[in-house]
């Protein structure tokens, strides 16, 4: 084994256990002070990757849902949600560790933090939004304005409304207003699609379906947002290059719920 | 636990019960560090787990569970997270020096680890932490990243050298400049 193979074997595994890589190893000091020293950033690198504060109850919480589901027959996880998470979360370091734990957290939350923590449920939400436009984009009409009359009736069928449809009207041009089954068969949500300046934007909005925050969602080909408006939802959605944020702030103004 | 798939529920659930117990605190780690929080780390344990429930009569080996769970968990993030596009916010700042305590070269020793970590491609840190934390071969990892072996050994190497270089500011000796990554 030379030394360019020799390296590449300790360094990609410092604990290589191989006979060819240990009698490697006993032939030549420069290599053993090596993986003495790829093994010391080895031990230090286990410490730090597995240091991590499990939180309490995990594990009872994952059998409790396997358990739920079988008992609730065969296989009904499709329906069943993740039992939600305790949110006191000093009782986590229970562990004698828990001051290295503690500490490591706090460094991890140091460098980079997530400052808004969307549910499980409002992702799955955002992504399925997401997929829906690149769905229904395909029969989007975006040569031709339809009137911002198209969008009212729509958006009373679906108990939504604008405070000022004028106002919504003079500064956006509308090419798009359909119901859509955005939340499965269950809910009819309302479906608008304006002329942005970097192309189509898709405004979905449906109520009676609360979220727990903002979600930002991004592809190759779209960016968003979803918020919560009171007990309902609005999305938009766009090109990536769309400043969402001023759209987005122009309809959460003017959307209001009526049933 | 090795005769799987079971048959019965009752069998089934403690074969289950069995895998949360022997993995779940290595893929909660392996989570945290995918996604760097902890609350988002939490929920996608949840889903793998449900989904591995979901789909456990497809498990063939119970020694292959481990592997087919850190697989699951991979796809459940790239589903759920990877598009989200959540505010970063850089708080490295005082409250740092508020928690080292009495360990300060220990504190400075994380910390810097910790970054260096943080500061690899996800192209060699993937591969790492699953070395790492989930104790796969290399060979395992190939799998699971739909890679081949050559490739993750290659990436597991520049990966120690990064970190090595970034921790010691020396260049690991003779070879870090002629490897070649190949696919």
């Amino acid at each position: 084994m030379n030394d360019q193979e020799f390296n590449q074997r300790a360094y990609s595994n410092p604990r290589d256990g191989g006979e060819d890589f240990k009698a490697a190893l006993d032939a030549s000091p420069d290599r053993q002070r090596l993986v003495s020293e790829l093994q010391a950033l080895e031990y230090r690198l286990e410490q730090t990757l597995q240091d991590i504060a499990i939180p309490a109850n995990l594990e009872d919480r994952l059998k409790r849902n396997g358990t739920q589901s079988s008992s609730n027959g065969e296989n009904t996880a499709e329906t069943h949600k993740p039992v939600p998470a305790p949110r006191r979360h000093w009782q986590r370091f229970s562990r004698p560790a828990a001051i290295a734990a503690s500490l490591l957290i706090a460094l991890s939350l140091s460098f980079t933090v997530l400052t808004s923590r969307p549910t499980a449920a409002d992702m799955a939400l955002g992504n399925s939004l997401l997929n829906h436009v690149h769905a229904e984009s395909r029969f989007y009409n975006v040569d031709n304005n339809i009137p911002w009359s198209s969008a009212s009736e729509v958006m009373q069928q679906t108990g939504a409304s604008f405070a000022s449809f004028a106002d919504v009207a003079n500064e956006m041009n509308l090419t798009f207003a359909e119901f859509c089954r955005l939340m499965g068969n269950d809910k009819r949500g309302t479906h608008l699609v304006i002329r942005g300046e970097h192309g189509p934007v898709s405004i979905m909005f449906i109520n009676h379906h609360p979220i727990r925050g903002k979600v930002e969602l991004q592809d190759s080909e779209l960016r968003g947002e979803v918020v919560p408006v009171e007990d309902g939802f609005l999305a938009i959605f766009g090109s990536p290059d769309e400043p969402i944020a001023r759209i987005r702030t122009r309809f959460q103004r003017q959307l209001t719920w009526s049933i | 636990m090795d005769k799987q798939p079971v048959s019965t529920n009752n069998q089934r659930r403690q074969a289950y019960e069995s895998i949360v117990s022997s993995y779940y605190q290595d893929v909660y780690r392996y989570a945290f560090w995918l996604t760097r929080n902890a609350n988002i780390a939490e929920d996608l344990v949840q889903e793998t787990f449900m989904r591995a429930w979901r789909s456990f009569d497809s498990l063939q080996k119970s020694s292959a569970a481990k592997a087919w769970l850190f697989t699951i968990l991979r796809r459940e993030n790239a589903r759920m997270y990877e598009r989200y596009r959540p505010e970063l916010v850089d708080i490295t700042d005082a409250s740092l020096a508020e928690d080292k305590g009495g360990e300060p070269d220990q504190f400075r020793d994380r910390q810097e680890l910790h970054q260096a970590i943080l500061g690899l491609e996800s192209d060699y840190r993937d591969p790492l932490l699953l070395q790492v934390i989930g104790g796969f071969s290399g060979k395992e990892i190939a799998s699971i990243l739909d890679l081949n072996s050559n490739t993750v050994m290659t990436r597991l190497f520049r990966a120690r050298s990064k970190l090595r270089d970034t921790l010691t500011s020396e260049t690991p000796s003779d070879a870090s400049t002629t490897q070649q990554e190949s696919q």
